[in-house]
């Protein structure tokens, strides 16, 4: 009897553990599908819904989606492990930091321009004093170029590296006139002689293939201030100008707008500049006494400068009001480094959202995107 | 049995926390910041000429690096005289002249506000 209980208890006891074992399993299967899910990029469908000609490089543009041709607005940061989801989304550019070799430039690059349904800008912040090729490749920085020919040189030696790594971008050159920050991001000399060097830098890397991002308009991005505030407010003068209208009338293919809040030659109302509508209308509309037609390009949108402006008392960032501003300010190309894909397709949804409800234009897209997809060398039909 | 459970139970907790804080290194860095008193620091140091930079811009930059290693002993000398304190040293090249020094106040406000730094 004693031997048949205990066989009894034995018996129940592995059936509970069973179960237990079971219950266990179940919750661990829905938590992965949860965990998936919560990346929410995980279904994302290949793009073939895009009808794009890659020999002739001709685009029928009808055949993008909204997100689609919103995505194209974006340049986001390239790691190898986020370029499926990017290349599904189909984001318009990618952005490399530093790598160790020129190997892992040409393999990053290759992979994520080779597998993408239609080419993305492939970009980089190359200034000399930044120099992501720092293990295998030096140029003087923008500090030490004293002649407009040596900075012609110096767009040109730099564009053939990037062209040989397989870039198309590149977020230079400074045209600040002053960098009193890290000190050697900007050129030497009076507001003409910074023009005359950063349109020879220009050309130098246009006659490599390269496509030059004068930045941070309009001007003072890099002066001193407070080192613990998180917004920069400047003066903007009339000479802090002079190398942007010299670039945008040598047709610079585009051009970075800074967050920082201005007042002077240039008013943003007390926002940051890349959601300030007149100051980037302005530099559309008439800088140089004829109309910009390069792309606007904003600074870095996690900065904390344009970040904690949508930033309330709690804690709670009001990205959909970020983003209609963003984009109804008139850029054309957002850049966004989250490292999260997932966060990159919410704020997607976020501008998709806010074309449904009528707070962005369609229009207002199809202006940028065809910008972009022209800029990238694709004719669109 | 019993061990299989505990294992997959130890499975469960690990997803559900990953489910709830997916950024562990925003988690971290912002326990860190609470705790450390210190005021953040963040120098750029080009051919020996060295300026700090302001908390925002430094978190930008040094996430660029390609590695900060912990680095005890650096001093700067600026305007207000020697800066001690620094904690670690962000480069893109090992032996460039060229590289950040931040202390890790600094760093853990990085990771707080969800810049990506490489540490070693």
């Amino acid at each position: 009897m004693s031997k048949l209980t205990r066989g009894g208890i034995a018996k129940r006891v592995v059936v509970i553990d069973v179960v237990i074992t079971s219950i266990l399993l179940i919750t661990i299967i829905a938590l992965v599908f949860l965990n998936i899910q919560s990346t929410g990029v995980a279904y994302l469908e290949n793009p073939d819904n895009v009808v794009y000609d890659i020999n002739k490089k001709i685009l029928e543009y009808d055949s993008l989606t909204l997100k689609q041709k919103i995505a194209q607005m974006f340049i986001v940061y390239g790691e190898e492990e986020n370029r499926l989801t990017f290349q599904k989304m189909m984001v318009g550019g990618v952005f490399f930091d530093a790598r160790p070799t020129q190997f892992d430039f040409e393999r990053s690059v290759y992979s994520y321009q080779k597998y993408s349904n239609i080419p993305m800008l492939i970009t980089l912040d190359l200034e000399g004093c930044r120099n992501p090729f720092e293990n295998f490749a030096s140029f003087p920085t923008f500090s030490e170029i004293e002649t407009v020919e040596e900075a012609y040189q110096v767009g040109v030696e730099e564009g053939e590296l990037m062209k040989e790594l397989g870039f198309t971008m590149n977020f230079a050159p400074v045209v600040d006139l002053e960098d009193e920050i890290w000190g050697c991001r900007s050129f030497p000399g009076t507001p003409k002689e910074i023009a005359a060097k950063a349109n020879a830098y220009i050309k130098g890397l246009n006659e490599s293939g390269i496509l030059a991002v004068a930045k941070h308009y309009p001007g003072k991005t890099l002066v001193n201030r407070d080192l613990h505030l998180e917004s920069s407010f400047v003066v903007i003068s009339e000479e802090d100008l002079i190398p942007f209208k010299s670039v945008v009338a040598e047709n610079v293919p585009a051009v970075m707008v800074s967050h920082a809040v201005t007042t002077g030659a240039v008013d943003t109302f007390s926002k940051p500049g890349v959601v300030s509508q007149p100051l980037v209308s302005d530099l559309k509309n008439g800088l140089a006494g004829k109309s910009f037609t390069g792309l606007v390009i904003t600074d870095e949108i996690g900065m904390l400068s344009l970040k904690n402006h949508y930033t309330d008392d709690t804690g709670w960032t009001n990205y959909g009001l970020m983003f209609t501003e963003l984009f109804n300010s008139g850029n054309d190309m957002i850049l966004v480094f989250d490292r999260e894909p997932a966060r990159v397709y919410e704020f997607i949804e976020y501008i998709e959202k806010e074309v449904k409800r009528g707070e962005i234009s369609e229009e207002r897209i199809d202006e940028s995107v065809i910008k972009i997809l022209e800029a990238k060398g694709i004719t669109v039909v | 049995m019993k061990t299989v459970n505990l294992v997959l139970l130890l499975i469960v907790i690990l997803l559900v926390f990953n489910l709830m804080f997916p950024n562990t290194n925003h988690l971290t860095g912002g326990l860190s910041y609470f705790f450390d008193n210190s005021e953040p620091l963040c120098y750029f140091e080009n051919a020996r000429d060295q300026r700090q930079i302001p908390v925002d811009l430094c978190c930008y930059e040094i996430q660029s690096q390609i590695n900060c290693v912990k680095s005890n002993g650096f001093n700067v000398l600026d305007s207000k005289g020697q800066v001690s304190g620094f904690d670690w040293k962000c480069y893109i090249s090992e032996g460039s002249e060229r590289f950040y020094l931040v202390n890790n106040k600094m760093l853990s406000y990085c990771l707080k506000e969800g810049y990506d730094v490489k540490t070693n």
